[in-house]
C-alpha cells in the first residue's frame, strides 16, 4: 500500500474551512475536489479525525502546556481547579474575517463567542476518573457563559410583586440572562423557564438567571417544580448547586449564605462547597433536606411541609403551600381554606347556600338535581330517591345508577358543622361525634349531611381557582355516637311510634367520581364507627359527589345522623 | 476505540453510566460532528449540545446498543437543524457527499486509539516551534489569523505553513498505522 499522498490544496482549503473563511468559490473547490475523487475523501476525514484528537485530548496528554498539567491528576479537585480557571478566563479570541473583495461573499460572519478552549475544557473534565464528575460536566456544559443577551424565561403570574429599581414585570415578561441580579423586594412571582423549569419566587429574594436551565439565587427563597424533560435544571446558592434530576424541591438562602435545601419530589444533587475547596455532592431523595453553611458545611435539617409558596393564583390570591383544601369549608360557602363559615351550607330544597340553623323535621326533597349558583366549587345537590331513578349527579348529567331506593326526604341541609336536634322526641340540639371526637368546628371540621342528601364539588372549579388539583380525597364517614347518649328517646314513626335502638339505625355512604362509584359503605350502623375513606383522582375528574341514603333498615331515614368528617382534597400540582 | 458496552454491572447507576459512556465516546462525537460541520466553534457549540440531549434523553437508550451510533443519531439531527437555520445552509456539501463523508468517518474512527499512539509519535517528532505552531492551534484553538498577528507574519503564509505542517503530520500519522498493519 503506498503512502498517503500530499494533497496541499485540499490541507489549505481544509484549514480556511476550520476557520470558517472559505469564500463561495473556494468551498465549491473544496466540494469538487471531493466529490471527484475518493482519495480526496479520504485525506479529508483523515484530516478532521487527526485535527479532532489534537483539540480533544485524552487523559493522558502528551501535550505540555495547560492540557499537560491538568492531565496530571484526574480528580475532583483538579476538575474544580479547571473550573475556577475557565471563570478567570483570558478574553476569548475573536477570530476576523479575512478581507475579501466585495464580489465574493463570505461563509461566515465570524463573530464567535467561544473557543477551542471551551472544548478542551469539557473534554479533560469528562477525562477525569471520578463519577461525580458528570455533575460536574452537566454544571460546567451550562456554566459556560453566553456572551449573547437572549430571553431564556417568562413571568408567569405574580402577586404584590415589587423589584428593587421599580421595574414592572407582567405576565408574559420575557426574562434575560445577565449579570444583573434581580430583587423582589415584596410578593412573589412565577417564572418558567424555556426549557420547562418553573419555579416561584418570595420576596425578600436576590437572584438572576444565567440560561434557560439554570439561575442563580443570591437570597431568598423559591420552589422549583421540574418536569422530567427539563431534568438538568440547575440553582446557584451562594454555598453549593442543586442540579435537578426530574423533581420537586424549594431553597431558602439567609442573609449570610446559608443555604436550604428541602425535597418534595424526586431527585437532586446538591453540590456544596465554595470555591477553591473540593466540593461534596449528595444525591438528594424525597422527604430529606439539608443545611449548608457558608464554610460549606452540610447537615441534615428535617424537610419543611408548608414553608414554601407551591402555587398561587394571582386572580384569586391563593397562595397555596402545600395545604390540603377543606370541602366543608366549601359547604360554608368558603374557597376551602377557611373562608366558609360554620353552619353554612346548602339548602337541597332550591340549592341555595345559607345559614341552616332553624331545622325541623325531615321533608319531601325536590325531585330534580339543584345546581348551586352561590359558590362556583359546588356544582349542585340532590336528595337521592326523590325522583325517579336513575339519579343525576351532576349538571353535565352524570347519573348514579344504582342509587338504592329511599323515601325521597332529608332532614336539615347539607351542613358545614355537626349539629343535630329533634324537638319532636325531645333530643336537644347537640355535638355530633365519631369515634370520640367532636366535629363541626374550625380544628375539626365535617359535612354534616343527615340521610338522604348528597352534594357534588366541580374539580374543574377548584384547579381552576387554585392553580392546583386534587390527587386525592380522604374523610372518615359514620352515623354518629351521640346516638347513644338519647339511646332511651329514638323513636320512628310507621303507622305509630316505635322504639328502636341505636344500632338499629342503617345508613349508606358513597362517593362518587363522574357519577361512578369509587367508594361504598353499606349498611353501616353506628357500630362500625368512623370509616376511613380515601379515594385517588386525577386530572380528568370533573365531579366529586358525596352522599348519605337511609340503608335497608325499616326505620328509613330516621336517625341516620350521618356525617363525613374532615372531607379534604389533597392537593397536587 | 469507543466501547460498545460500558464497563460494569446494568446495576450501575445512571449518573455514573453515562458518563463512562460518554468518556469513552465524546471523542469520536467531536470527530463526526467536526467533518459534518467542518468549523471548530460551530463543533464545539453542537458537541455540548449533543451532550445535554444524550444527557436527557438517557432513559430512551437501550444499554445494549451502541452508543456512539445513538450519539452520532442525536448529533445529524441536531447538526441537521443547524444547517437548516443558518443564512448559508446553501454553502452545505451536498446530501450525496455528506452520506459519503458521513460514512468513512464513521469507519475511521474505529481506529482511533491506534491513531492517537501514532499521533503520539509523530508530535515527538516535530521540532519544537512546529510543536509551538500546533498548540496555538489546535490546544488553545486561535484562528490561522491570529497566529499569524501573535508571530507577527503574512497571514497568507501562515495558511500554507500551517496546512503543510498538517499535511506531513497527517502523513505521518497514516504511515504508522501502516506500519502497524491497520491502514
Amino acid at each position: 500500500m503506498r503512502d498517503l499522498k500530499s494533497q496541499p490544496e485540499l490541507a489549505e482549503l481544509i484549514q480556511k474551512e476550520m476557520d470558517g473563511v472559505l469564500t463561495d468559490a473556494e468551498f465549491l473547490r473544496l466540494q469538487g475536489i471531493l466529490k471527484a475523487d475518493p482519495e480526496a475523501v479520504d485525506y479529508y476525514v483523515k484530516t478532521v479525525l487527526a485535527i479532532s484528537l489534537l483539540a480533544s485530548p485524552s487523559p493522558v496528554s502528551f501535550m505540555e502546556g495547560e492540557a499537560g498539567s491538568l492531565a496530571d491528576s484526574p480528580s475532583d479537585s483538579a476538575l474544580w481547579k479547571a473550573l475556577a480557571e475557565e471563570e478567570k478566563l483570558a478574553p476569548t479570541v475573536v477570530p476576523e474575517v479575512a478581507e475579501q473583495p466585495a464580489s465574493q461573499k463570505l461563509i461566515a460572519k465570524v463573530e464567535y463567542e467561544t473557543t477551542l478552549r471551551r472544548v478542551n475544557k469539557t473534554s479533560f473534565l469528562i477525562a477525569a476518573i471520578s463519577t461525580a464528575a458528570l455533575i460536574c460536566l452537566i454544571a460546567y456544559v451550562q456554566t459556560a457563559p453566553r456572551l449573547v443577551r437572549e430571553p431564556v424565561a417568562t413571568l408567569t403570574d405574580s402577586l404584590n410583586a415589587a423589584f428593587a429599581g421599580g421595574e414592572s414585570y407582567r405576565a408574559g415578561s420575557r426574562l434575560y440572562n445577565g449579570k444583573e441580579s434581580l430583587r423582589l423586594e415584596r410578593g412573589m412571582i412565577e417564572v418558567e423557564f424555556d426549557y420547562g423549569a418553573k419555579v416561584v419566587i418570595e420576596a425578600p429574594a436576590e437572584f438572576r438567571m444565567e440560561s434557560a436551565e439554570k439561575m442563580v439565587l443570591q437570597a431568598g427563597r423559591l420552589y422549583a417544580r421540574v418536569p422530567g424533560s427539563a431534568k438538568g435544571f440547575m440553582v446557584d446558592t451562594p454555598g453549593s448547586s442543586v442540579i435537578d434530576l426530574g423533581t420537586e424541591f424549594g431553597i431558602h438562602v439567609d442573609a449570610d449564605g446559608t443555604t436550604d435545601v428541602h425535597m418534595f419530589e424526586g431527585k437532586a444533587s446538591l453540590i456544596s462547597g465554595t470555591k477553591g475547596q473540593t466540593k461534596e455532592s449528595e444525591e438528594l431523595t424525597a422527604g430529606q433536606a439539608r443545611r449548608v453553611d457558608p464554610s460549606g458545611l452540610v447537615r441534615e435539617i428535617r424537610k419543611a411541609e408548608s414553608l414554601f409558596v407551591r402555587s398561587f393564583d394571582s386572580e384569586s390570591r391563593f397562595v397555596w403551600k402545600g395545604q390540603s383544601l377543606d370541602l366543608s369549608d366549601v359547604v360554608g360557602g368558603g374557597n376551602g381554606f377557611g373562608t366558609g363559615q360554620l353552619n353554612r351550607g346548602v339548602n337541597p330544597l332550591a340549592g341555595s347556600v345559607e345559614m341552616l340553623t332553624e331545622v325541623t323535621a325531615s321533608i319531601r326533597g325536590p325531585a330534580a338535581y339543584q345546581p348551586v349558583k352561590d359558590n362556583p366549587l359546588i356544582d349542585g345537590v340532590f336528595v337521592p330517591g326523590s325522583g325517579t331513578a336513575p339519579v343525576q349527579v351532576s349538571s353535565a348529567g352524570h347519573l348514579f345508577e344504582n342509587c338504592p331506593q329511599t323515601n325521597g326526604e332529608f332532614w336539615g341541609g347539607v351542613i358545614n358543622g355537626a349539629w343535630h336536634e329533634a324537638e319532636v322526641v325531645k333530643i336537644p340540639r347537640h355535638t355530633l361525634r365519631l369515634d370520640g371526637k367532636a366535629y363541626g368546628k374550625a380544628e375539626a371540621s365535617s359535612i354534616y349531611m343527615h340521610a338522604n342528601q348528597g352534594i357534588t364539588f366541580d374539580l374543574e372549579a377548584i384547579r381552576r381557582q387554585t392553580g392546583v388539583g386534587a390527587a386525592s380525597f380522604t374523610a372518615r364517614c359514620g352515623i354518629s355516637e351521640s346516638l347513644h347518649d338519647y339511646a332511651g328517646q329514638l323513636r320512628a314513626w310507621q303507622g305509630g311510634w316505635h322504639e328502636i335502638k341505636p344500632e338499629d339505625s342503617r345508613a349508606d355512604f358513597y362517593v362518587l367520581v363522574d357519577g361512578e362509584v369509587r367508594f361504598a359503605a353499606r349498611d353501616v350502623s353506628i357500630l362500625d364507627k368512623g370509616i376511613p375513606v380515601r379515594v385517588v383522582l386525577s386530572a380528568k375528574d370533573r365531579f366529586l359527589t358525596l352522599a348519605a341514603t337511609q340503608g335497608t333498615d325499616p326505620w328509613k331515614n330516621t336517625n341516620d345522623w350521618t356525617l363525613f368528617a374532615e372531607p379534604r382534597l389533597v392537593l397536587h400540582e | 476505540m469507543a466501547r460498545e458496552r460500558y464497563q460494569g454491572e446494568s446495576e450501575q447507576p445512571k449518573d455514573a453510566a453515562f458518563f463512562q459512556l460518554f468518556m469513552a465516546s465524546q471523542r469520536n462525537l467531536y470527530a463526526y460532528i467536526l467533518a459534518s460541520v467542518h468549523n471548530y466553534n460551530d463543533a464545539n457549540d453542537l458537541l455540548q449540545e449533543t451532550a445535554i440531549v444524550m444527557w436527557r434523553k438517557f432513559d430512551e437508550f437501550d444499554r445494549e446498543t451502541n452508543f456512539v451510533a445513538w450519539g452520532v443519531a442525536i448529533a445529524r439531527n441536531l447538526i441537521k437543524s443547524y444547517f437548516n437555520s443558518r443564512q448559508y445552509s446553501h454553502l452545505q456539501f451536498d446530501a450525496e457527499l455528506m452520506e459519503v463523508i458521513e460514512e468513512r468517518t464513521l469507519s475511521q474512527m474505529k481506529q482511533d486509539d491506534r491513531r492517537m499512539e501514532a499521533l503520539k509519535v509523530c508530535y515527538e517528532k516535530l521540532s519544537e516551534s512546529n510543536r509551538q505552531l500546533i498548540r496555538l492551534r489546535y490546544t488553545e484553538g486561535k484562528t490561522i489569523k491570529s497566529i499569524a498577528v501573535q508571530l507577527g507574519k503574512p497571514i497568507q503564509g501562515m495558511y500554507k505553513t500551517i496546512s503543510r505542517l498538517q499535511d506531513s503530520l497527517l502523513r505521518c500519522i497514516e504511515r504508522n498505522l501502516m506500519e502497524k498493519g491497520t491502514a
